[in-house]
């Protein structure tokens, strides 16, 4: 189970990680979503032991991550800017994640050869970045991690890349048991591949829970009057309304039987629950956090 | 399980696979150096077959392979300061990147196994270069039949100090910037700080102080250790050896003896400069990469060395350019310019540290208020002679010797307590003078060699119409020595039993022949020269353009002007008919 509790980090005097408290249970895949600036990438090089806090905690089963190479040798991390040493080509690259992960598998690294086609004595900076991130791809998942944390992983690969890394992703989940931290901005894609999400916003993570929970936790409804909208029962919680005509469009936080059944006293001609994708519930929560789409007229 | 402290065999391993071209790049230069240089020291034995016996011979042939390899030492010694700062750049420019640092503190490696391996990859690179020059040094001796190897162990032991220095003072550097390009300006900037500052100081005390002029400044002891290649190259220069020597008794060709203790007093302060590096390693932020100094703490520091530095030097610069003096040296002109260029530099500073332009608030005009409260306050002190820099004259207890010269008579060094005292009383009085010192032609230039193992150096332009100096001054040139300079440099030194001479005529090279008996006579008449007593005006009084060679069996003395005050040398030359003409005026 990777941690991080009550993280505070502060650059110059912006508090990037404000108490930012994440659980990332074992063999899960957590995406972690949130605004640009929202603390993201600075939370995942916590977790993987480049930043140090300025109060909080970072721990794998218990363990803090900080300068402790036990936990470390278990994670491996693709960042949002993966380095590679400058003339470095994808087999001396190999050499050297071989020497510094013990779990690193030869096995694996020649089975990959056939995934991914790539010249392994090329030099990684000649390549183009989608190229390089299949090499990110190659080399990581050589490492045979117990973690695998990912930023921003599949950004620059064309969509059959993109199914046959989360592939891999999936079926080393299911295989080893694998638990993988991705952060992206793809919430259609997070959705078909997380079990459990966390949302982010000014340092810290809102929520967190598995993809069922939140999905049943909030409700699209479409509902039709006979006539004017009624006033609508005072205790449901009501994320977002709209209207086209008689039709009413309401996000409402809580289960669909339970909303169903109060807002059948509004008397409507027509009433349905309609589940919410990722990026729906994403939109409408930082709607609540003063971060919604805005009509400006240009 | 691996220790903390242990160094990771696969850093290692990419550091050497990454960055061997500097490593080959310095043996290529060390292979020139020395293997090359060898065998063509040994391929021309050009010293073999003229001294005689067979040790002779030996040490003959021996002493140009030391000398090569000690004479070298200087030489590497700036090869080093280069090359500790490229290795300390390409070891840890990983901190200087996002990316980079990301990677490799990602790692399952502790940042002090990091910092440890990434300076012993660096110090092994170093290390195989010089072991190769020696290898390779002394196959070119076995080819040529003679191995010497005992010079190129001193040599390795040596070269190998320096570099562990100056790797160690890289790190240190590159541990403060998360900026590669900062690296060697932070290392330059300190390896010539105290140097550089030294250096202004002494340039503003010229302008502004008698008795002082840039030239006269020597370094103390303090200033050359703390600018360490200046210091090794003057310790690491070896002594002069010829042959004669050796067979009088002299050493055999060595090393310098003050350069092995220089050399372990240097590793000592790179063994603590490697720690303090290594702190600072463990505390600096992967999130500064890209920062000019990473350390909040450090930045003052920082803005005012730079500012200070810069507007000092640059303030005299605009000042010297622009004339902004009009007859005589103006301390509120200079330190306007100062103030001026200071304040420019300084928010120059402020803007690379803040990494923006929008810089104008109270932090920087309060901190820009200080940095002019000290160039006014140098200014001050200087023009005050606060610490007595300008009035400083040694007591006759600290001086060890004196060397001087009075006009254009010839220096004398000498440790005569009479003459010091009497060099002490004209010091003290020009220094106690009030007239200006405008160049009257009347030159003292006078260093003290000081029982503490300084110097003191002063020069000035005399007015002997001040009753006080002309006093000391004519005390000063009637001492038995002076007169005996003045006439006889080597007076005593080479016998009285001649063997003949020459007069020359220097204004058109006409020579008379002296004979045994003329030269002992016109010896004995510069003896009773010696006596007539002397004024300050004689100094520069009109000479005649004569050269009097007197040869003894011992040496010769030589007379190269005489004047008129010469009245029993002129007399009994106008007696053997030798006539000579005046020399110009020199003033």
């Amino acid at each position: 189970m990777l941690e991080a509790k009550n993280v505070v980090k502060t650059f110059d005097g912006f508090r990037a990680l404000d108490g930012a408290t994440m659980t990332v249970p074992q063999g899960a895949v957590y995406g972690l979503v949130g605004p640009n600036g929202a603390g993201k990438s600075t939370i995942i090089r916590h977790l993987t032991g480049v930043y140090r806090p300025d109060s909080g905690q970072l721990l794998l089963d218990g363990q803090p991550v900080w300068e402790n190479p036990a936990v470390k040798r278990r994670m491996a991390v693709i960042g949002d800017d993966w380095y590679y040493f400058p003339q470095a080509s994808i087999a001396e690259m190999g050499r050297f994640y071989q020497g510094m992960y013990p779990t690193f598998s030869r096995e694996r690294y020649e089975k990959m050869r056939a995934v991914f086609p790539l010249n392994e004595k090329q030099p990684i900076r000649r390549m183009s970045k989608g190229m390089q991130k299949q090499a990110a791809f190659w080399l990581t998942m050589s490492c045979m991690p117990e973690v695998l944390v990912l930023d921003e992983p599949v950004d620059g690969l064309d969509p059959v890349m993109r199914r046959q890394v989360w592939s891999l992703l999936l079926d080393d989940v299911a295989a080893r048991g694998t638990t993988v931290l991705v952060s992206s901005h793809n919430l259609r894609e997070l959705e078909d591949v997380c079990d459990h999400v966390g949302i982010m916003s000014k340092g810290k993570v809102l929520l967190e829970r598995s993809l069922s929970e939140l999905q049943d936790n909030t409700v699209k409804l479409q509902v039709v009057y006979p006539g004017a909208e009624p006033d609508l029962p005072a205790e449901l919680h009501i994320l977002h309304r709209s209207n086209v005509g008689r039709v009413y469009t309401y996000i409402v936080r809580g289960s669909s039987e339970e909303i169903q059944r109060r807002m059948q006293i509004t008397d409507p001609v027509l009433l349905e629950a309609i589940p919410l994708t990722l990026e729906e519930i994403f939109i409408y929560e930082m709607g609540g956090e003063d971060y919604a789409v805005r009509d400006i007229m240009l | 399980m691996r220790s903390a402290t242990s160094c990771s065999k696969t850093l290692i391993r990419s550091d050497w696979r990454r960055f061997w071209p500097v490593t080959f790049f310095y043996a290529f230069l060390s292979f020139f150096a020395l293997p090359v240089g060898l065998w063509n020291t040994g391929a021309y034995s050009y010293y073999s077959g003229e001294y005689g016996t067979a040790a002779a011979e030996a040490v003959a042939r021996a002493w140009p392979k030391a000398e090569l390899a000690y004479e070298s030492l200087p030489g590497f010694a700036i090869v080093n300061l280069f090359l500790g700062v490229v290795l300390a750049m390409v070891l840890f420019g990983y901190l200087m990147k996002p990316g980079s640092v990301g990677l490799m503190h990602a790692l399952p490696i502790t940042r002090t196994r990091q910092f440890l391996t990434h300076f012993a990859a660096g110090f092994s690179m170093l290390t195989a270069a010089n072991v190769l020059t020696v290898v390779l040094s002394l196959l070119a001796e076995a080819l040529l039949g003679t191995v010497d190897a005992v010079p190129l162990l001193i040599w390795l032991l040596c070269v190998e100090l320096m570099g562990f220095f100056f790797l160690a003072f890289g790190t240190l550097c590159a541990m403060a910037t998360g900026w590669l390009l900062a690296v060697p300006v932070i290392y330059f900037g300190l390896n010539f700080l105290v140097m550089a500052y030294h250096w202004l100081f002494a340039a503003m005390a010229a302008m502004f102080m008698r008795g002082l002029d840039t030239a006269r400044f020597r370094y103390g002891l303090g200033v050359e250790w703390l600018t360490p290649v200046v210091n090794l190259t003057d310790v690491l220069d070896p002594d002069d050896f010829t042959m004669e020597a050796y067979q009088k008794g002299a050493t055999l060709f060595t090393v310098n003896k003050a350069a092995l203790p220089a050399l372990l007093i240097y590793a000592a302060v790179g063994v603590l400069m490697l720690v303090l590096a290594w702190l600072l390693y463990r505390a600096r932020h992967s999130e500064t990469a890209g920062d000019a100094i990473v350390f909040p703490w450090l930045r003052p520091v920082v803005r005012y060395v730079i500012a200070g530095a810069g507007g000092l030097g640059l303030g005299i610069v605009v000042y010297q350019i622009f004339q902004i003096r009009a007859t005589r040296e103006s301390m509120p002109a200079l330190v306007a310019c100062q103030l001026v260029m200071g304040a420019l530099v300084y928010l120059a500073v402020e803007m690379l540290l803040r990494k923006s332009y929008k810089i104008f608030d109270k932090r920087t005009l309060l901190g820009l208020a200080g940095l002019w409260l000290a160039l006014i306050a140098v200014g001050v002190c200087i023009k005050t002679d606060a610490f007595r820099v300008e009035r400083r004259v040694p007591a006759e207890t600290q001086v060890e010797t004196v060397s001087f010269n009075v006009a254009y008579q010839d220096r004398l060094e000498t440790d005569d307590p009479a003459v010091i005292r009497g060099v002490i009383a004209l010091h003290r009085a020009l220094v106690e003078s009030d007239r200006p010192d405008e160049g009257s032609g009347y030159y003292f230039n006078v260093t003290y060699r000081l029982k503490n193992g300084t110097t003191l150096e002063r020069g000035y332009s005399m007015d002997i119409h001040d009753p006080a100096v002309r006093k000391a001054l004519t005390e000063l040139m009637n001492l038995a020595p002076l007169r005996q300079n003045a006439l006889l440099p080597d007076y005593g030194k080479w016998g009285t039993t001649f063997t003949g001479g020459y007069a020359t005529n220097m204004q058109d090279d006409h020579q008379v022949i002296l004979s045994e008996e003329q030269c002992l006579a016109l010896y004995r008449a510069l003896e009773a020269d010696m006596e007539n007593p002397r004024t300050p005006e004689d100094l520069v009084k009109e000479g005649f353009a004569c050269q009097l060679e007197l040869n003894t069996t011992e040496g010769t003395y030589v007379v190269w002007q005489l004047n008129e005050s010469c009245t029993h040398t002129l007399e009994l030359m106008k007696e053997y008919g030798i006539v000579f003409t005046r020399m110009e005026d020199k003033r």
